[in-house]
């Protein structure tokens, strides 16, 4: 593909993937009607084109699923909301009628029934650990522990989601913190610790004979989780960052 | 920033396959590839809020994954294995199909780029970005883009070819054994 006639290859480049002005494109159509070594670039230049998109158009993700599972959850959310309002009016409306001699903004202020939903639903975390780092295991479970002495009371919940290294975390063969996990999910119900269904396969494949530690779950790909707890509502906190600061 | 949080992140998680298609073509690897698409999906989640124009998404999804494997190259200097892990070229079971073999003799060759130039073919020809977009993305000038561009097809062409002529020569070794 040398060089010619004064149409640059990267022009030519530029005029099979639509980046021209209608002009130039014009006058290379109409140099390729009477041209054909132009016209056999740009063929070239097309033919590369398209293989890039035979090699790629039809690649997956090996768990390839957008799940629309987020808009039925919204919906069901959207329906308990209804219900707890419902609930909310009666008791109000219960409440006045019963209590004619109460003061309306000690029930009826936003600001308290806002305070009381804060206080029932604490930020939910979730941390995702994907190195294989001693320091990171550290900090996810400081930070775990942390999080559920304050909050194990009001109903707050940390899940931790691992991938790739992080994976190391919740092997029961090399864990160095076994110990610590079991215990913390023996001792608080709020917390979930969760592998990465696609890294527990390509370690078994490569023939890791990979056991995790009791009551990991493994459902689906890490990301899957992510998504779906970050569409929850859960905060998403990477380990590196709790390292950090 | 953008008010629409949550169909923001739908179209970030429905943008899954697409970034996982320029991700395996940048690293030849499938499980590298799935890795850095979950980072990318999971930083753009995390960092929606700092999204101001909604049109600009894809542009802004391919940096955080450029990022992503710019950040795994370094890590990862050595990464001449990425030839022990790209797709098998020899003929097998799962590559009696013709297509199928193409397919895989042109994820070699892409592999085999030059990463600069795998980078900026793939977001041109897989993605359909303008230069102007992929410049934006890599942070790079257009007319680097164009050069890289133009790189990219001609080696690719050539490896192409190289294994045509390849797979011809050893057809007419069977024909004369036969």
């Amino acid at each position: 593909m040398k060089a010619f006639d004064g149409i640059d290859n990267q022009v030519l480049g530029a005029f099979i993937d639509g980046q021209l002005d209608a002009e130039t494109s014009e006058s290379i159509i109409i140099e390729m009607d009477t041209n054909a070594e132009v016209r056999e670039r740009v063929y070239q230049l097309r033919r590369a084109k398209d293989l890039v998109r035979l090699g790629f158009s039809k690649a997956t993700p090996a768990s390839g699923k957008n799940k629309p599972a987020f808009q039925s959850r919204w919906k069901l959310r959207s329906m308990s909301m209804v219900a707890s309002i419902t609930a909310l009016a009666i008791s109000l409306s219960s409440a006045l009628l019963g209590y004619q001699f109460a003061k309306h903004e000690t029930l009826i202020n936003p600001g308290n029934i806002a305070q009381t939903t804060l206080q029932q639903n604490p930020e939910r975390i979730l941390l995702h650990i994907s190195e294989s780092n001693t320091e990171h295991f550290a900090s996810t479970l400081k930070y775990a522990e942390d999080y559920l002495i304050k909050h194990e009371a009001n109903g707050g919940q940390i899940a931790v989601v691992a991938n790739t290294g992080g994976l190391d975390f919740m092997r029961e063969d090399i864990s160095p913190f076994k110990e610590q996990i079991i215990s913390l999910m023996k001792k608080y119900k709020n917390i979930h610790f969760i592998a990465c269904a696609n890294s527990v396969k390509l370690l078994r494949k490569k023939g890791v004979d990979l056991k995790l530690i009791d009551n990991v779950k493994v459902k689906q790909p890490a990301i899957d989780h992510i998504i779906d707890y970050v569409r929850d509502g859960w905060t998403y906190k990477k380990v590196e960052t709790l390292v950090k600061t | 920033m953008i008010k629409n949080a949550p169909s923001l992140k739908n179209k970030i998680a429905e943008s899954r396959t697409r970034l996982y298609r320029v991700a395996l073509a940048w690293c030849g690897d499938q499980m590298l590839a799935e890795d850095l698409v979950h980072e990318t999906i999971a930083t753009s989640i995390d960092k929606c809020d700092q999204l101001r124009n909604e049109d600009q998404l894809f542009a802004w999804l391919y940096s955080i994954l450029n990022n992503k494997w710019c950040r795994h190259l370094r890590k990862n200097k050595h990464h001449d294995d990425l030839n022990e892990q790209i797709p098998c070229e020899e003929s097998g079971p799962d590559t009696i199909c013709q297509e199928l073999q193409l397919v895989n003799q042109v994820r070699h060759a892409i592999t085999n780029l030059p990463v600069v130039e795998r980078q900026v073919i793939s977001l041109v020809d897989l993605e359909d970005f303008s230069y102007c977009d992929v410049a934006k993305v890599l942070d790079i000038p257009i007319g680097t883009v164009m050069s890289r561009l133009h790189r990219a097809r001609k080696n690719l062409l050539v490896r192409m070819d190289s294994v045509s002529a390849r797979n011809a020569n050893s057809i007419s070794h069977i024909h004369r054994v036969k």
